[in-house]
């Protein structure tokens, strides 16, 4: 093999995928190290869905304290006072300024990088490559469609439901109603052995309506993953309490204006796994879009030099560069295709 | 062993009667043999005659301790930042008990309360639990606080709690050191009665009993109720002995613990379900025949 065709494997893919896996372990069993108290953990408010009731992780999500600070304390707090008092929202600060402490350093990294269901995802969806299933991909006239889902999953499950159920006003198991419907639930206490989470209550109507909720969603991503890139991202809540916080971190994603280099090849479209078509045609601060999970696949496949940019401050972590884009797309396609270039390409995507 | 069993139960019914502190029993109290599926903590001790100490939260930040088939002039009370100011406070048992306020540091605090008597020194102890951030309690529980202890080790995690079915350790110590081959006592607050070994470490295995019934009293779904309080569980108590330099010493360690993991669910209408997602996403994984193996 000549020095030209020899393939660097030491991409930022792969080094994405080792630091996934290792957070993998680290969230879903990383108790068993840490110590099983909730103050040997990491934390309770990561940013990234490490399920608290993985009686094993080594983190908690920081959704959940959010739910029970708005049902216990908010909520049930106005009934108790006959009225709403500022006081109320201190806990709830302290949730989110901790969150942000976590937040600052890696931004919506904790998408890419350390959420056990989004490694998961990525899993099956290579899997899914690697025998051949079909890609199935928004198309930029309908992804404008599913965006708005994890927007309104965050506000009403995550935040209106639980306040009602404090109110008295819906059930106590709205209390944490993100958490009754999570994949993430069932898949890291399924990967610790435990099928508890799976099991329908059959005591009440709504307890059993949201476990049987929880099933289908997990049935639904589990399976939808090996052909679909992160399906079940795109409606996180989590993805949107990132996006509200996504301005405040020194991390983020840099590209420079179309008419210093960009061609508009829309190969950094095709290799985004939230199909986030705008990082093709605009650039500045609506590059960086509110569905990035800085996986920086985009930055990979772009052929131009600088273009695209992870940095931290002023810091470049990672920049797009052509020697790179030749070496990488040796490896697989931009949207995971495994197949070799030397092989005819199908579709569109060749 | 089945013959240590006995003479062990014997002699515990003994101390029992011969203890001043549970002449203070109620008289209908008859010892875990009875059925009692009642969860309200504040009328404990119908179904047990050893030693409990019972606590109740007062708010979020306070909680009161009070003794019952114990007399007890104080509660001492260990938090687990063992650094802090108030790593230890004794509190004087008052006619409602004795009320602990607590600063920032929430967590799991461990209480006890002894009474010494004619040549027996009873004490019984119990963990309250606060949802503040706190530091772990592993090293508060390592502390030797009382002669004879019976310790948890560890303490179910936050969020968690003791269930029926499953296996916990504890720890029995005995001035601070593991007491190995002592006979532990357990009682439940629904009748169920076992007995149990240490090892050569001074460690129990407790096997939870599934004794519970379905479906349980619901209570405190009322608006602006903490109602994930009153979620379903029985009180338990775990009992030891020991003799040592002519003084016999009973301890106990009581708290709750709760229904098992699939008590009142379905395992197989959650599998039901999970197959039906996966079904409604097969259509995924076909190929469309106009459009090569690139879905749209």
């Amino acid at each position: 093999m000549s020095a030209e065709t020899k393939i660097n494997p030491l991409t930022l893919s792969r080094i994405r995928l080792f630091v996934q896996l290792v957070m993998l372990v680290v969230t879903v069993y990383g108790g068993a190290v840490m110590g099983h108290y909730l103050s040997d953990k990491i934390s309770n408010e990561l940013p990234a869905l490490s399920c608290v009731f993985d009686q094993e992780n080594g983190a908690y999500c920081t959704l959940l304290p959010i739910q029970h600070q708005l049902h216990h304390r908010v909520g049930e707090g106005i009934v108790r006072l006959q009225g709403f008092t500022f006081s109320m929202l201190i806990p709830i600060a302290i949730t989110l300024l901790t969150f942000y402490a976590f937040f600052v350093f890696l931004n919506k990294a904790f998408c890419g990088w350390v959420c056990p269901l989004g490694t998961v995802q990525e899993v099956l969806y290579k899997v899914g490559r690697f025998v051949g299933l079909p890609v199935r991909r928004l198309a930029k006239d309908n992804v404008g469609r599913v965006r708005p889902a994890k927007w309104m999953i965050l506000g009403g499950l995550v935040i209106v439901l639980p306040l009602l159920a404090g109110l008295g006003v819906a059930p106590h198991a709205a209390g944490d109603a993100y958490c009754q419907v999570c994949p993430s639930r069932i898949l890291t206490t399924l990967m610790t052995g435990s099928t508890e989470q799976m099991a329908v209550p059959t005591s009440g109507w709504v307890d059993m309506m949201f476990a049987a909720l929880r099933n289908a969603i997990f049935g639904f991503v589990i399976i939808a993953a090996f052909a679909v890139r992160q399906p079940f991202c795109r409606v996180c809540p989590m993805l949107a309490l990132h996006a509200l916080f996504r301005r405040l971190s020194p991390m983020r994603l840099v590209k420079k204006p179309h008419e210093e280099k960009c061609g508009k090849c829309g190969l950094c479209a095709k290799a985004c796994p939230m199909d986030i078509h705008e990082i093709a045609d605009d650039h500045g601060h609506k590059a960086f879009h509110e569905d990035c999970t800085l996986c920086g696949r985009c930055a990979e496949f772009c052929p131009d030099d600088d273009i695209i940019q992870l940095k931290f401050g002023p810091v470049p972590l990672f920049r797009s560069s052509s020697d790179y884009f030749r070496n990488r797309t040796k490896i697989d396609k931009p949207d995971g295709d495994l197949r070799k270039p030397t092989r005819k390409p199908e579709g569109a995507e060749a | 062993m089945k013959a240590r069993v006995l003479i062990a139960a014997t002699s515990i019914a003994v101390v029992l009667s011969a203890s001043p502190a549970l002449s203070q029993q109620k008289p209908d109290a008859g010892q875990g043999g009875q059925h009692d599926h009642s969860h309200d903590m504040g009328k404990p001790g119908a179904w047990t005659n050893f030693p409990l100490l019972l606590s109740r939260g007062s708010g979020r930040m306070a909680a009161v301790f009070s003794g019952l088939n114990i007399n007890a002039g104080e509660v001492t009370v260990y938090s687990p930042n063992v650094a802090g100011d108030n790593a230890v406070q004794t509190l004087p048992a008052q006619e409602k008990g004795a009320k602990l306020k607590i600063g920032k540091n929430g967590g799991y605090y461990f209480a006890t309360a002894s009474e010494s008597s004619g040549g027996w020194l009873v004490s019984a102890s119990t963990v309250h639990y606060f949802s503040n951030p706190a530091p772990p309690p592993r090293e508060m529980l390592g502390k030797q606080k009382s002669d004879l202890e019976i310790i948890p080790e560890p303490l179910p995690r936050e969020h968690a709690r003791y269930r029926e079915g499953e296996n916990w350790p504890f720890l029995v110590r005995f001035k601070g050191k593991p007491l190995p081959d002592t006979l532990i006592t357990f009682v439940s607050e629904h009748g169920s009665k076992a007995h149990f070994t240490t090892d050569a470490e001074g460690i129990v295995n407790v096997s939870f009993p599934a004794d519970f019934t379905f479906p349980e009293p619901s209570k405190g779904d009322k608006a602006g109720q903490h109602a994930g309080h009153h979620r379903p569980k029985a009180g338990f108590v775990l009992v030891a002995m020991h003799a040592d330099e002519g003084t016999r010493y009973l301890s106990s360690f009581n708290y709750s613990y709760a229904p098992g993991a699939y008590r009142g669910k379905n395992l197989w209408a959650g599998v039901g379900f999970g197959v039906l997602g996966m079904v409604l996403a097969v259509p995924l994984l076909r190929r469309r025949k106009n459009n090569g193996s690139k879905g749209k």
